[in-house]
């Protein structure tokens, strides 16, 4: 059977209160622009859902695209007809069909938003189940209107009316755009990626803040979170995922010169941090956010996560902190990071990896050694050398673009 | 004009561009870290992949890069052998194998393997019922070609691949040099462990072919080392070979479909003509062979006289298959289907390939006749006298 429309329901947008119609609005918008590659598509904005008329569209393919979109709650997809008795009779016959299929037992649910259609709602489903069960092939039809697997619905209105069944939950959580920013820690591990999905999905738009310590980490680094950023703009309304690239190295070799091995990880971190306070106020970004994990590695104990925190007041949110590796890499793979991040090139955390990092440094032992050098210059070096690199989807940037091109010709 | 393309083919003059074009460009060694390393191990990689994708087989399987069939035979039944010999020490194979896998078979029994060498049936095929017979518990690893180089026929490697895997323990081996190219051959969701091929029976280089094997199987190397090719293979990786390789293997299977069809109408027309030719029997089956390879005995002439005489026309056909053309004047593929050995003392193949023509047909089908009973009479005098 071919679907003619999906019918889009709001995420907890229902909880918004004054602005409550702004989020509709950038929620229409994201969608809109998400769906702009269909022709002849037909999208329009009603009070508490979005309707969308395929006209012929396949909707798999736009699913999939709005499977990127934050904001909504579910799809039910459906078929659409004139609003008479007969055609919600002859529309509901393959949908109650289709929906049986795998053994499950419907009911039918009238909402009649047109008032003055002749019949009353239960006399709507009374009738069209009359109908699918007088014309539906024998035994293909399975009713049980006090405990149904699945309602299907059909919604009367003036123009037109609506007979939708599968329902399909959807990314759920908040539209982009209205929430502010968050600047991510990115190292191109698995976590970072999860953790720039889960604040995108509340709404945020994400930027990326990757440190480089070239010659100690590669181009094929570089790449890696260039594939990454890739993956994560698909999120983003206007696909476009901002990097912002911080030259590392100097600052990086003076931490190991000047400071003793087991301090030298929690000082670099506690580097990395004012770096990325710079870089978000350059930028009027007011959160961090990055994939710590608790327990995870030695920088992620709370002795260090006090200890290192210790240097800004940006907030700074850890979405993935208390979650379990398969349930990370569960979304890694959901989002198609998981193949990305386990490529293994090193970065700029795994150079200089001491043999046994303090797992439970003292704050004060930090700021006794930091003396022993003026930092400041090298941070704010850091901060002002960044570059920024705008990756779009679905079009990822080859560092060896050249080389890409010539192989592909010699095979 | 040349019928013996069981034995080589001419490497493809793309392929052959390909080859000097890495060896001028990509000529750093694939293993090293620098930039120039990287772009040769980001092109042996890629040609990697692509061999993989081309038999469907991207995730589920690894492919090594080796010097040819013989090598990669090696490599997997000793590998196989070597490696489970402690779940198991018997062995299967069939009579009709290519001597770099029978050869293999025979020193692994003397180094105290048991093995079992299946027959075949007339047309050249492993029965099922016998393989089934002669699976056990201790079966670690079942070797069987695809398609025969001396008579074509064609093992349904799916369906005894299937039956292996549900009443054995055993590993799979293909040996698809004479197959791959030019039969359908497909890798995805197959029963097949370990895959042999060898480029230069395509249109690619000699010294070179590949061994696909599945992520599970575990070998231990033939040749110990700097642990190249994820240490299956330890010495520096021929990037050049391998884009050769993956290349012929692209540019053989776009053609195959087509080819196949044209090359089955060749063998009719063949066939054809043997009928004409009193005297003269075909070996293996005209149904569900391989077009590529015909395979006849010709009663009363040696076929050597044959094969001269053709040449003496410009027209190359061969014996036996050319790895044991050296050493006996008689085809063990033959006696092994039809135990008769005057067929098997007097066959001659003639192979071909996506690149015979239909006049090179036209030719020898013509000229087939008259010089076998040319020879014929001759030697019929002779015996009279």
């Amino acid at each position: 059977m071919k679907y003619d429309a999906i019918l889009v329901r709001f995420g907890e947008l229902f909880l918004k209160g004054k602005n409550r119609r702004q989020f509709i609005d950038r929620l229409f918008q994201t969608v809109r622009t998400k769906l702009t590659g269909f022709k002849g598509m037909e999208l329009q904005l009603k009070y508490d859902h979005i309707l969308i008329l395929l006209h012929g569209v396949d909707e798999q393919a736009v699913l999939k695209q709005l499977d990127f979109v934050f904001g909504i709650h579910s799809y039910a997809l459906g078929k659409i007809c004139e609003s008479t008795m007969e055609s919600i009779c002859e529309a509901a016959l393959p949908v109650a069909i289709e929906a049986c299929a795998d053994g499950k037992a419907i009911k039918f649910e009238t909402r009649r938003g047109w008032k003055e259609f002749p019949h009353g709602s239960i006399q709507v489903s009374q009738q069209v189940a009359e109908y699918v069960g007088g014309h539906a092939p024998e035994g293909s039809i399975l009713f049980n209107v006090a405990k149904p697997d699945l309602a299907i619905r059909i919604l009367i209105k003036p123009k037109n009316t609506l007979v939708v069944s599968r329902e399909v939950p959807a990314s759920g959580g908040l539209p982009i755009g209205l929430n502010g920013r968050s600047l991510l820690m990115l190292s191109g591990g698995l976590d970072s990626p999860v953790a720039g999905y889960l604040m995108m999905k509340r709404g945020l738009q994400v930027e990326g803040l990757h440190f480089e310590s070239p010659p100690y980490t590669t181009a094929k680094a570089r790449q890696k979170v260039y594939d990454l950023a890739e993956k994560m703009a698909h999120f983003l309304p206007r696909g476009k995922f901002r990097l912002h690239l911080v030259p590392f190295t100097k600052l990086q070799k003076e931490i190991f010169a000047h400071v003793p091995d087991s301090y030298g990880m929690t000082i670099m971190r506690r580097m990395m941090y004012r770096v990325s306070a710079g870089v978000a106020e350059r930028n009027s970004i007011r959160l961090l956010s990055n994939g710590e994990n608790l327990g995870q590695v030695a920088s992620q104990t709370p002795d260090s996560m006090w200890a290192i925190n210790a240097v800004t007041e940006m907030p700074i949110i850890r979405p993935v902190a208390c979650m379990d590796k398969d349930e990370i890499t569960n979304i890694a793979k959901k989002i198609d990071t998981f193949e990305i991040s386990i490529r293994p090139h090193e970065d700029c955390c795994t150079v200089f990896v001491p043999k046994s990092p303090a797992t439970a440094p003292k704050k004060g032992k930090c700021e006794l050694f930091e003396k022993a050098f003026d930092w400041e210059p090298l941070v704010q070096e850091c901060v002002e050398n960044t570059e920024i690199i705008d990756i779009i989807a679905g079009e990822p940037i080859a560092l060896d673009g050249d080389t890409t091109d010539e192989i592909c010709s010699l095979l | 004009m040349y019928f013996d393309y069981a034995a080589t083919t001419p490497p493809n003059s793309e392929v052959l561009k390909t080859f000097e074009k890495v060896n001028r460009e990509f000529w750093a060694n694939p293993h090293a870290l620098h930039r120039a390393g990287v772009r040769a191990e980001t092109l042996l990689e890629q040609a990697r992949r692509q061999v993989l994708t081309l038999f469907g087989a991207e995730s589920a399987y690894r492919c090594i890069f080796t010097g040819g069939a013989t090598e990669s035979n090696n490599m997997a039944i000793k590998g196989v052998a070597r490696q489970y010999e402690s779940r198991g020490k018997h062995l299967i194979t069939s009579a009709v194998e290519h001597p770099s896998v029978l050869g293999v078979f025979q020193w692994l029994e003397k180094e105290g393997w048991e093995v079992t060498i299946l027959p075949v049936n007339a047309a050249g095929c492993v029965e099922p019922h016998i393989l089934q017979d002669a699976l056990r518990p201790d079966t670690m690893l079942v070797s069987l070609m695809h398609v025969n180089n001396e008579i074509g026929a064609i093992n349904n490697v799916e369906a005894l691949g299937r039956m292996i895997k549900t009443q054995s323990p055993a590993f799979f081996h293909v040996d698809a040099a004479q197959s791959v190219g030019k039969i359908d051959l497909s890798l995805a969701n197959s029963p097949i462990d370990l895959l042999t091929f060898s480029a230069h029976k395509f249109c690619g280089l000699k010294g070179s072919g590949a061994l696909l094997l599945k992520n599970k199987v575990q070998l231990p190397p033939l040749f110990h080392g700097g642990g190249q090719e994820s240490g299956y293979r330890s010495g520096t990786a021929d990037v050049a070979t391998a884009a050769a390789l993956a290349k012929a293997l692209r540019i053989a299977l776009e053609g195959r479909a087509t080819a196949y069809q044209r090359v089955c109408s060749y063998k009719q027309t063949i066939a054809e003509t043997f009928s004409g030719i009193d005297g003269t029997e075909l070996n293996g089956a005209l149904e569900n062979s391989s077009p590529f390879v015909i395979n006849y005995s010709v009663r009363g002439v040696r076929p050597e006289t044959i094969l001269h005489a053709l040449e003496e026309q410009d027209m190359y056909i061969s014996t036996v298959s050319a790895c044991s053309a050296a050493k006996t004047p008689e085809s063990s593929v033959v006696l092994a289907l039809t135990g008769n050995h005057e067929r098997a003392q007097t066959s001659i193949r003639i192979s071909l390939s996506s690149l015979t023509a239909p006049e090179e047909i036209d030719a020898l089908c013509a000229t087939l006749k008259p010089t076998i009973e040319s020879l014929r009479f001759k030697k019929k005098v002779g015996r009279k006298s």
